[in-house]
């Protein structure tokens, strides 16, 4: 899937049990869903080496990877994905702070679900990537507008899982922890933060494709470094290679934060896949 | 007004007393002025049909329900074991029997959980997590928890109503010894009139929001249903399913 779909995947280990066992074949799984990528990539270069696909429309795959080995020895790719990473970060530390906050706000008080949540319920239907004029003209041309729009995206969907992932803690669980003499910190900790933990992780998943998705959208517009400028300024030399080979550093960043929460979801839901 | 009072003075004050307990939601009474005692270290079995305030009562004593008028008394601390286990899934059984504690440093309390887990016969799943034990196993991982803080008052809320067969019958015995091993004063809340009197030194029957029966149980342990007819036959009477189970017979 990629990192940027809207839709939550399940836990993996439900999607494995939904699955049918698996029955041992001959031949290597990785072997056999290699395959067809493969051959996709095998047409590519010789529908480009024939004459089929003109360059200047797409770069054939071998031209794209020389091309971006061109731009690592440069020098010029390592310090474009810096600047993008960057911002991805930034912005997404933002948001990420705003929408915990609200949703703690939200998810443990009446006070604060009555105040936050219709606010936070009606700007959820506002679609954050057209609000780039307006913050342009808020904001600059510079890394503010970009920061902000990448904070904004990455908001909403992360405060949504929360607040539901806090609502849906086992109140006779909050209620036995009371019992046992925890004080208001302790139920917090260590009864409604793991219990909201598995749909925060799901917020997260889904916030950090809709940062990039952001980042990409900002770095259309006035950049003036990072992936997004490589990929306009190439564009408008005529250099596809360029243009896809940042495509795919975008799609590999994607992929890469996508795995990490991944990797913290197995460690940190231990206790449910047991 | 409702008062409360939790003392720790647990060899010469009742380990629970309750007077003149009020409870209502709304226009309906739950509790209607209700008066009981658990004595020190005494087996206390409250019987009733469902709706009859026994849950109401038990969570008054574990302070989990503010009740309308009348007096709680309680000799801390105060554990509950309820009908499902209510473990916290992500912690592992050790540190969910340690988190009764707030005494001591960490290593000590996972020590005295520790010796909590061996005692229910749980010394191996230390380290399980809460979700691959048998209903059996978390239950008596509940009940470690609930000892390991040596409560003067424990509360059992039907902990047994959702076992098999078998397995209630082998926690029967494991409440019996380790009640006998730490003398807390027990409220045992169930509707089963043969676990009241096979574990109970004193059945008390609650309808309508008061204590409406008691009945001294005087028989050595082990008991054997078989002998406790007598007993049963009264208590049926009393739960007003008497008349029937005679027809039937």
């Amino acid at each position: 899937m990629s990192p940027y779909s809207p839709v939550a995947e399940p836990p993996p280990r439900v999607a494995a049990r939904l699955r049918r066992p698996r029955r041992p074949r001959r031949g290597s799984a990785l072997v056999r869903r290699a395959a067809s990528p493969v051959a996709l990539l095998v047409l590519w270069q010789l529908a480009s080496a024939t004459g089929v696909l003109s360059p200047d429309k797409l770069a054939p795959p071998a031209q794209i990877l020389r091309a971006m080995v061109e731009e690592w020895h440069k020098g010029t790719l390592q310090a474009a994905t810096g600047v993008s990473l960057q911002r991805v970060v930034i912005g997404f530390a933002l948001g990420a702070v705003v929408a915990v906050v609200l949703a703690v706000v939200a998810g443990l008080s009446r006070i604060g679900d009555d105040t936050v949540d219709p606010p936070m319920q009606m700007l959820r239907t506002v679609p954050h990537l057209g609000l780039l004029p307006l913050l342009v003209l808020w904001l600059g041309i510079d890394e503010a507008p970009k920061i902000a729009l990448i904070a904004l995206g990455v908001t909403f969907p992360l405060y949504v899982n929360t607040v539901a992932g806090i609502r849906g803690v086992d109140r006779k669980l909050v209620e036995t922890a009371g019992v046992l003499g925890l004080s208001w910190w302790g139920r917090l900790r260590h009864v409604v933060a793991p219990g909201a933990l598995p749909s925060f992780l799901v917020g997260l998943r889904l916030s950090l494709g809709v940062a990039w998705l952001s980042l990409i959208v900002a770095e259309q517009i006035n950049a003036t470094s990072g992936i997004g400028y490589l990929v306009t300024d190439a564009a408008s030399f005529g250099r596809t290679d360029v243009v896809v080979g940042g495509l795919i550093v975008y799609s590999l960043l994607g992929l890469a934060t996508d795995a990490a929460v991944r990797l913290i979801e197995r460690k940190a839901l231990a206790w449910r896949l047991a | 007004m409702a008062t409360r009072l939790t003392t720790t003075l647990r060899t010469t004050t009742p380990a629970a007393r309750v007077s003149g307990l009020t409870r209502r939601f709304g226009d309906h009474v739950v509790l209607d002025g209700l008066d009981a005692t658990v004595g020190p270290g005494e087996l206390v079995a409250l019987l009733g049909r469902s709706g009859s305030g026994k849950s109401t009562l038990l969570r008054s004593l574990a302070g989990l329900d503010r009740p309308d008028a009348g007096t709680v008394e309680v000799t801390g601390p105060v554990s509950v074991a309820f009908q499902e286990p209510r473990l916290l899934p992500w912690k592992r059984v050790l540190d969910n029997v340690a988190l009764a504690l707030r005494d001591g440093s960490r290593a000590e309390r996972r020590e005295r959980a520790g010796r909590a887990l061996a005692e229910v016969g749980l010394s191996e799943k230390t380290d399980a997590w809460p979700l691959t034990l048998s209903g059996g196993q978390a239950q008596r991982t509940s009940l470690a928890r609930a000892l390991v803080t040596a409560p003067g008052l424990l509360l059992l809320d039907e902990p047994f109503s959702a076992l098999d067969a078998l397995t209630r019958l082998e926690m029967h015995d494991l409440v019996l010894s380790l009640w006998r091993e730490h003398r807390p004063g027990v409220l045992l809340v169930t509707h089963d009139i043969d676990e009241a009197l096979t574990l109970a030194d004193r059945v008390l029957v609650v309808d309508r929001g008061r204590i409406r029966h008691a009945v001294d149980v005087r028989r050595p342990r082990p008991r054997d249903p078989a002998d406790l007819t007598d007993l049963r036959a009264e208590l049926l009477e009393v739960l007003g399913v008497g008349e029937r189970t005679r027809a039937s017979a």
